[in-house]
């Protein structure tokens, strides 16, 4: 007996309903990030209707995202809009499920659900109020399109379903500035599969002319910025080739290691090559930028891909350690048994992640008691967002600045120019302008306050507040 | 110019060589670059292990590098052959079978039962048969003393040896004596083929028509390959045997339990060939169940480490490099025991200490393990040439791996165990479980281990997530191969059929008396043993009364009293179809052997060539001429009798096997011409579906005693209302056809 399709559709819902109970009991696992406080910010200030000029920087365009956050914010504050988050996150997993049952079947769908809830990286973005989970939805609906295109039982759906899939694709590129690294897979895609003629007016075009308005009306930061920025970025994050590929792979070897079984199916090994295909952009940009930053999060996108080998994949394993047995217990049981090690290794991957940013309660708690409205507090690294953020409507009147702001590096070394109230030194977002520069005036005008120790899932880092003598 | 099959053979050597030679690299780069300082004993047990399967896969590539094909030669008449039938406790019913075969065989001989049981009831049946029956005194040296004996009262030149359960067909000895024109062939052996396919080495995919069975790879395969390097071994039945190298080495040997091997060893040793003519001439009862399997597995075991110890090959004269070689092959598998136990016991010690048999278990590590794997198993299943089942192989490895390690310490310790036992065969016995405690305990273990560790990284008390996710899917993998082959050990030890059906399409008439008329119907075989059928039949076959059954065989009829066992009916249309089981009720000898000789030489045969031995390997697939298949209606299986006549007026009895709406499969008795008009009269005694159509061809089943034809016809009217009403039937009967 074949289990049909409603079953796998209740089983869906149920593992939904698991990915946003396991999400939404532990929003509070960490405090504020700063990628988290910009958006925000951003958001609140479009809805309030005031002019954001040089918003779209580093990230492309900031406006669909803040707006979400900035909504889920109003709602429930930070919490709300990382739910916000969470809906994308199970919005992705039913957009796997629809790729994968059209691609191969609803339980092969069912599969790549689950994989896309278990793993680590996306329980985790599915509770971090960034771009990263949005980003991957619209990316991943991108595909479900340019698969609907080759799939539609009309003409005039597939040409749809292609036009569609070339606003999409527009949208996840404008929203992340990685994936346009995507636009070529997927136009060699949409070639193979539709032909020159057709993809060039259904979906080069559009993608290409939504670009150019882009390019041309998008309210940019100054391009020197937006370079400095990224290379500054860059600059931090070098790393070696192999450290990088460990790194990459840290979080999604499982996913591949499974799509690579899919390759075997007996059925449809020749998808899960080209999933396998579409996973590697993401990771190539990586390696060959040497560029560690952010490919935590950025795993998600070659995961989007995957989910559907590696269903594929976990099908074929159950097949296999079943001994092909006609007993659809013992190939239920194999399923679930690599589904579960998968779990256990996301929600491992979680526990990491949870804790790689630097946990600031300690710090919001110290300003949350010792600071007042007016205060000036200079900080080396999280350009203030965060306390903003957190203290905007407490402490209208504060201004947080950066340290570099009220340095003066003259010829007998470093001095401050300008005095503050506070002076916040921290490892982890400040490590870039370390506080031991300017140790000696800091010693000199100020005392330490405070020495916070943070815990992460990869080290310590310490935050020290310094008060004014 | 170079066929596809030639070019598929080169290449697939050449992949042998490059298999090799990533294989040293890994091997290499294990030893030199991934031994855990802190797990010495544990590092080296696994690179062990992984050396022995590369040797022994080395060992194999060698042996079947090149495939002898033999064609048959001419016969040789004019010799005295006695066959041997050596016994011990093998039933009766199973030895009349081959009795009756074997007094079927075409060539002039003798048929001599070797009776070391000395059992009336076998003196019996020979006197009946008119076979010779000889019994010992002294059961000395089991079965080789037992063939010694025999020898001893054959003056003949040749001797043909069968076990009990193997059935020859008649053309055996016409078919394999020519072969010893050659005056330095010793013996010729054939496959030993089973027809139980439902037995516990078999693998049946019965939609796609193939069939994998444990020893598929030796018979097919290995002994071939051996045949070319002049080292094809007697395999202790099967076989004809030069008289004269049998004197030459002093008999059938018998310092071994496994007499064949050893005796092969000798002949060899003395400068004598072998032949090995790869086609099934005999077929006999595989291990039913788990237990007469292990018994048997066990028993080989044994007698490879007794001849490794007291004979070896290796250091025997007059042989070969290439023969020492093919010989250590099949001498060194047992210690594939302690291979697999290592493979077995690795995840889990894994899992629960954390401690790794290599320094670390990373991406580099994936990097050479996953191409070294992937080349490897590419290699294996392309030189196994479409028999190797590398899946079901592992599967039967875990099945058989502590008895070959038992076989070491049987063979060390025990002077019990070193005495042959005979495997149990046509008696379904109740395997205990016991033989599967192994098995349970890998599983147990794999998946407790599996569930310690990720508890353990759930809770966060460890964190070599990726160590515990490989060996999980490592020991997983392992429980696979445990729970697969307990599943089918214990679906084997409570299958409900005690014998073997062999599935027919032979029409039958069936009659019976009741409402005032004598009913003669027609049916179609679906199976049939010697002691009930299941048929096919339009109508309901009565469950209340004796049905008169005549089984149409090919040149003459049965006739047979049946009861109603149990029946299934559906409605199709306008008629009702059945599938009926009936059991022969008062059936004499002569018609039960008749049936007995009907099954052997022409339902068996029939129904084996049509399942595939092996499937095609991704070379010979990407290599072959990719014609375009012209498009064909699609075909419906059926199982209908026929009323058949033609423009001569012949009239017979036949089947139709499948239909499409342009035409139709037909078995049948007569050799209907290709370019003949026949009329089908579909369900004869209603009369009422007639199908008109010509003969397009005819292929004949090669049977000497029951020749059958196969002839494809094409409907006059196709797509015709009576068609679709036929295809109707079948499409309902499909409900019959897959219980």
């Amino acid at each position: 007996m074949k289990r049909n399709g409603t079953t796998y559709r209740y089983l869906l819902l149920v593992l939904l309903m698991y990915g946003f109970l396991i999400t939404v009991l532990n929003l509070n696992y960490n405090s504020i990030y700063m990628d988290e406080a910009i958006p925000i910010l951003i958001g609140q200030q479009l809805l309030a209707g005031e002019p954001c000029p040089g918003c779209p920087y580093m990230t492309g365009s900031v406006f669909i995202q803040p707006i979400f956050m900035a909504f889920g914010d109003s709602m429930g504050g930070l919490n709300g809009a990382r739910i916000m988050n969470a809906f994308f996150g199970l919005a992705l997993a039913i957009v796997a499920f629809l790729t994968a049952r059209l691609l191969f079947d609803e339980k092969i769908g069912f599969i790549a659900a689950t994989i896309i809830i278990f793993s680590g990286q996306t329980l985790y973005l599915m509770k971090l109020a960034t771009y990263d989970m949005i980003a991957a939805f619209f990316l991943g609906t991108a595909f479900l399109m340019l698969v609907v295109s080759t799939r539609a039982g009309s003409q005039l759906w597939r040409d749809l379903a292609l036009l569609e899939g070339a606003v999409i694709l527009f949208i996840a590129s404008v929203t992340k500035y990685l994936l346009p690294v995507y636009i070529p897979f997927f136009l060699a895609y949409a070639v193979f599969k539709h032909g020159v003629r057709r993809t060039l007016i259904l979906y080069i075009a559009p993608v290409a002319v939504l670009l150019l308005l882009y390019y041309l009306f998008a309210p940019f930061a100054p391009r020197a910025e937006i370079v400095g920025q990224v290379q500054s970025a860059r600059s931090m994050t070098q790393l070696p080739l192999s450290t990088l590929l460990d790194w990459s792979l840290r979080w999604v070897s499982l996913a591949y290691l499974l799509a690579i079984f899919g390759i075997f199916h007996e059925k449809w090994g020749i998808p899960a090559i080209l999933s396998i295909i579409l996973s590697t952009p993401i990771i190539i940009v990586h390696l060959m930028t040497r560029s560690e930053q952010s490919v935590n999060k950025n795993m998600i996108y070659a995961l989007v891909f995957l989910a559907p080998a590696a269903a594929l994949g976990v099908d074929h394993i159950a097949n296999l350690f079943s001994m092909r047995n006609a007993s659809r217990t013992a190939r239920t049981f194999f399923t679930v048994a690599v589904l579960v090690v998968f779990w256990a290794y996301g929600f491992n991957n979680l526990r990491w992640l949870e804790r790689q940013y630097p946990d600031s309660s300690q710090v919001i708690d110290f300003f949350d008691e010792n600071g007042f409205d007016g205060m000036r507090v200079a900080l080396n690294g999280w350009d203030g967002v965060v306390l903003i953020y957190t203290f905007g409507d407490k402490y209208p009147h504060a201004r947080y600045m950066h340290i570099t702001d009220i340095a003066d590096s003259g010829n007998s070394g470093p001095a401050f120019k300008e005095e503050v109230d506070f002076i916040i030194c921290e490892e982890f977002y400040g490590d870039q302008f370390p506080c031991e520069e300017y140790e000696a005036c800091i010693k000199n005008e100020y005392t330490l306050i405070e020495d916070f120790t943070i815990t992460h899932s990869w080290g310590v880092t310490s935050a020290r507040i310094f008060g004014r003598i | 110019m170079k066929t596809h099959a030639s070019r598929a053979e080169h290449l697939r050597r050449v992949f042998a060589i490059v298999a090799v030679i990533v294989t040293v690299y890994y091997l290499y780069w294990r030893i030199t670059e991934t031994f855990n300082p802190n797990a010495l004993v544990f590092s080296w047990a696994l690179w062990v292990a992984e050396v022995f399967g590369a040797f022994s896969t080395f060992l194999l590539y060698f042996v079947v590098w090149k495939q002898k094909e033999r064609t048959t030669p001419e016969p040789l008449p004019g010799r005295t052959v006695d066959v041997f039938i050596p016994t011990v406790n093998e039933s009766v019913d199973v030895l009349r079978k081959t009795l009756l075969a074997c007094n079927n065989l075409k060539y002039p001989h003798r048929t001599i039962v070797l009776d070391d049981g000395n059992r009336r009831e076998v003196r019996d049946l020979c006197g009946e048969l008119g076979c010779i029956h000889l019994a010992r005194s002294s059961h000395k040296h089991a079965k080789a003393g037992n063939l010694n004996f025999g020898l001893e009262h054959s003056e003949a030149e040749f001797v043909a040896v069968f076990d009990a359960d193997h059935a020859p067909l008649p053309h055996f000895l016409d078919q394999l004596l020519g072969y010893f024109r050659d005056d330095e062939v010793a013996f010729v052996q054939t496959p030993q083929e089973y027809y139980n396919i439902d037995s516990f080495q078999h693998r049946v995919d019965a939609k796609k028509k193939y069939i994998w069975a444990e020893q598929y790879l030796f018979y097919s395969l290995i002994q071939p390959g051996r045949d070319h390097w002049k080292a094809a071994y007697f395999v202790g039945s099967c076989a004809i045997i030069r008289r004269k190298a049998l004197d030459d080495i002093g008999g059938f040997a018998h310092e071994s339990v496994t007499e064949d091997l050893l005796t092969s060893v000798r002949i060899h040793s003395k400068g004598w060939s072998s032949v090995y003519h790869n086609e099934v001439l005999a077929y006999g009862i595989a291990a039913e169940t788990i237990h007469p399997f292990q018994i048997q597995r066990m028993r080989w075991g044994i007698g490879s480490w007794q001849v490794f110890f007291r004979a070896n090959p290796l250091f025997m004269r007059g042989m070969s490099f290439a023969q020492r070689l093919c010989y250590l092959e099949s001498l060194i598998y047992p210690l594939e025991g302690f291979q697999k136990l290592i493979f077995y016991a690795t995840p889990p010690i894994a899992l629960i200490t954390g401690i790794l048999p290599m320094r670390a278990l990373d991406i580099n590590y994936l990097l050479h393990f996953i191409p070294y794997y992937t080349i490897s198993l590419f290699a294996f299943n392309e030189m196994s040439r479409g028999v190797g089942g590398n899946l079901l192989l592992e599967q039967f490895s875990m099945g058989k791996f502590v008895t070959y390690i038992g076989t070491l310490g049987a063979f060390l310790f025990s002077r019990k165990s070193k005495q042959f036992k005979v495997t149990p065969k046509g008696q379904r016995s109740l395997a205990p479980y016991r033989l599967l405690i192994p098995q349970i305990v890998v599983c147990i273990i794999s998946i407790v281990a599996i569930v310690w560790a990720l508890v353990e990284l759930i809770l966060q008390l460890r964190n070599d997530d990726f160590i515990i996710v490989v060996n999980s899917l490592w020991a997983l993998y392992n429980s696979g191969l445990a729970i697969g082959i307990i599943l089918y050990a214990r679906k084997k030890l409570f299958q409900r059929r005690k014998i073997f059906r062999i599935p027919d399409s032979l029409p039958v008439r069936y009659s019976y008396s009741g409402r005032g008329r004598d009913s003669g119907r027609y049916a179609v075989i679906d199976n049939m043993t010697r002691y009930g059928i299941s048929l096919f039949s339009i109508g309901r076959v009565p469950d209340d009364r004796v049905v008169r059954l005549t089984v149409l065989l090919p040149k003459k009829e049965v006739s047979i009293d049946c009861v109603f066992l149990h029946g299934k009916t559906v409605a199709a249309a306008n008629h009702l179809i059945s599938r009926t089981g009936l059991r022969f009720v008062n059936i004499d000898t002569t018609a039960r052997d008749e049936l007995s000789h009907y099954l052997h030489e022409g339902a068996l045969v029939k129904f084996l060539r049509e399942y595939s031995k092996r499937y095609r390997t991704f070379l010979e697939r990407q290599l072959e001429e990719h014609r375009r298949r012209k498009r064909r209606a699609r075909r419906h299986y059926a199982n209908l009798p026929v009323a058949l006549s033609s423009g001569n007026n012949r009239l017979s009895i036949g089947v139709i096997r499948n239909i499409s709406s342009t035409g139709v499969l037909l078995a049948a008795q007569e050799n209907y011409r290709p370019e003949e008009q026949v009329q089908l009269v579909v369900a004869p005694e209603t009369g009422n579906i007639r199908l008109m159509g010509t003969v397009v061809r005819t292929v004949r089943h090669q049977s000497e005693n029951y020749p059958e034809y196969y002839a494809g016809i094409r409907l006059s009217e196709p797509d015709s209302e009576r068609v679709k009403y036929i295809l109707q039937l079948a499409h309902k009967a499909k409900a019959l056809y897959h219980e």
